[in-house]
């Protein structure tokens, strides 16, 4: 055998979420496939040795992308090229779009999926900020039935959720909000890189051109993506101007990551500066909406 | 639905440039390995961990890292290697101009870097070089620091205009 295989399983390949969560209660050491873009390396570098290996790649109704009774509902193999490249998504949710145009290269975005980024929950990953800021909501199905779980609670900490081992991840449900201004922001050492921190932002004006919604996240800063309701809050009623002091004195509350990437002192520097950025960019893009 | 028990073989059926082919593989085998024991060398392994992009190719119209794809998940699908780019002796344009602008010094990445190329002018025709370099980020060269590389593929799209 050559190098880097992964250890014998078997291999299912279900053709419905039925039969996947069947397989998942009644298969030893199971274990999803989806794009495979983590999991295979997982399984390749023998960090994960599963005896059963179910591949939910083939099940057509996992991978649409709907809008319904106001919100979108992204399915969980949709992938970040579809993603990124969906009028639909583009239109109703840009910010979601232009945080998976950046989501590693070409190659993993034509096979990974938003299903299989929730579930890692990488702390870097990309969708988590978005996910965060918007309140979007997981849906998970297992034996015991359909769960709706809100992403402040669907993740825990780095690599950890609400999952639980029975489950799969079905849907991510997203409410937008029109005439938003928004940006999304990740900072990288390199192109194709994970982000050493990254931030989503979304703004919505009054008549006056002042601040009736913001929606801030930030990801990569704690295990968890980070809603900052604080921020949002202080900046109601305000315009552009009060972006800078509202954040330069923002407590991020949270115990940053120290890792090989950056110090926990840099990540927190980085975020305030993007998050700067971030909402002086939705708040223009917001403004330029409303002539 | 499909079951394959472990250390038994599976038949598959890909597509492969534009020729059928027919084997067996057990569950765990990569794409990239699969495609090399039938013959298409041209796809390498570099890394193996996702991150070189030596072992692109065209997997149902969109440019996959092999090396992370089971053989069992491919089934069925159709796959373009850098051995069906050219036409007999008539070298693909995106071949030509890498020769032309030495795209490559040692050539391990080249076979990756020209599927991944001809991926992105499919897509993109006419692209700036900023959407180059993005297009081709999910492809390590070691050798050229991809000056060449980049020129090559303006070279091949100028060249793909007209066709
Ligand atoms: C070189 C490289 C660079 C990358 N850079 C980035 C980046 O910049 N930003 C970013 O966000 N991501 C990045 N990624 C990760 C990429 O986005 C992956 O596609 C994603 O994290 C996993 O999605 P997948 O569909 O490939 O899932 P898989 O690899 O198939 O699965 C990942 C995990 O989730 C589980 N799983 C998958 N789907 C489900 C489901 N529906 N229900 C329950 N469990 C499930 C699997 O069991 C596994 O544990 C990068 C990956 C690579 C290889
Ligand atoms: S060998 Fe597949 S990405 Fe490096
Ligand atoms: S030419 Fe040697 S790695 Fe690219």
């Amino acid at each position: 055998m050559p190098s880097y295989t992964p250890v014998d399983f078997d291999y299912h390949s279900p053709t419905s979420i039925e039969e996947t969560i069947e397989l998942l209660s009644s298969k030893e050491e199971p274990v999803i496939l989806a794009g495979g873009q983590s999991l295979m390396t997982l399984l390749k570098l023998r960090i994960l040795r599963p005896k059963n290996v179910i591949d939910i790649g083939k099940i057509p109704s996992l991978r649409n992308v709907v809008e319904e009774e106001g919100e979108l509902r992204i399915g969980a193999t949709a992938t970040h090229v579809t993603i990124a490249s969906s009028p639909l998504i583009g239109s109703k949710c840009g910010l979601l779009s232009s945080s998976a145009k950046t989501v590693a290269d070409v190659q993993v975005r034509n096979r990974g999926t938003i299903g299989g980024s929730v579930s890692l929950a990488d702390p870097s990953a990309n969708y988590l900020p978005v996910l965060a800021a918007l309140d979007a909501t997981i849906v998970v199905q297992g034996p015991r039935g359909t769960r709706k779980i809100s992403s402040k609670d669907f993740f825990i900490d780095a690599y950890t959720t609400e999952l639980a081992k029975d489950e799969v991840v079905k849907e991510v449900r997203i409410k937008y909000n029109k005439n938003m201004g928004y940006s999304f922001k990740k900072v990288v050492r390199r192109e194709q890189e994970y982000a050493v921190v990254n931030v989503a932002a979304v703004v919505s004006l009054d008549e006056d051109g002042r601040i009736r919604e913001a929606k801030v996240g930030v990801g990569g800063l704690s295990g968890k993506p980070i809603k900052i309701r604080e921020l949002e809050e202080t900046l109601v009623g305000k315009t552009a101007e009060a972006i800078e002091s509202a954040v330069s004195s923002l407590d991020f509350k949270v115990r940053p990551i120290s890792d090989v990437r950056a110090t926990g002192d840099f990540r927190v520097y980085l975020a305030r500066i993007y998050l700067k950025r971030a909402l002086k960019e939705a708040y223009a893009n917001a403004r330029g909406a409303m002539v | 639905m499909k079951v394959i028990e472990q250390e038994q073989k599976a038949k598959v059926r890909y597509k492969i440039n534009g020729q059928q082919y027919e084997t067996e593989v057990e569950p765990r085998r990569l794409l990239v390995h699969v495609l090399r024991e039938l013959g298409f060398t041209g796809v390498h392994i570099g890394c193996d961990t996702s991150h070189c992009g030596a072992c692109t190719i065209i997997m149902d119209g969109k440019s996959v890292k092999s090396c992370t794809i089971l053989g069992v998940e491919a089934d069925g699908s159709e796959i373009l290697t850098i051995e069906g780019l050219a036409q007999g002796e008539k070298l693909h344009p995106i071949q030509e101009a890498f020769w032309e602008k030495h795209g490559l010094q040692c050539g391990y990445c080249t076979p990756g870097m020209i599927m991944q190329s001809y991926w992105l002018l499919k897509n993109n025709p006419n692209p700036s070089e900023e959407e180059i370099k993005e297009g081709i980020s999910g492809n390590l060269c070691r050798c050229t620091g991809y000056q060449n590389i980049i020129d090559a593929i303006k070279l091949a799209a100028e060249r793909m205009k007209g066709q």
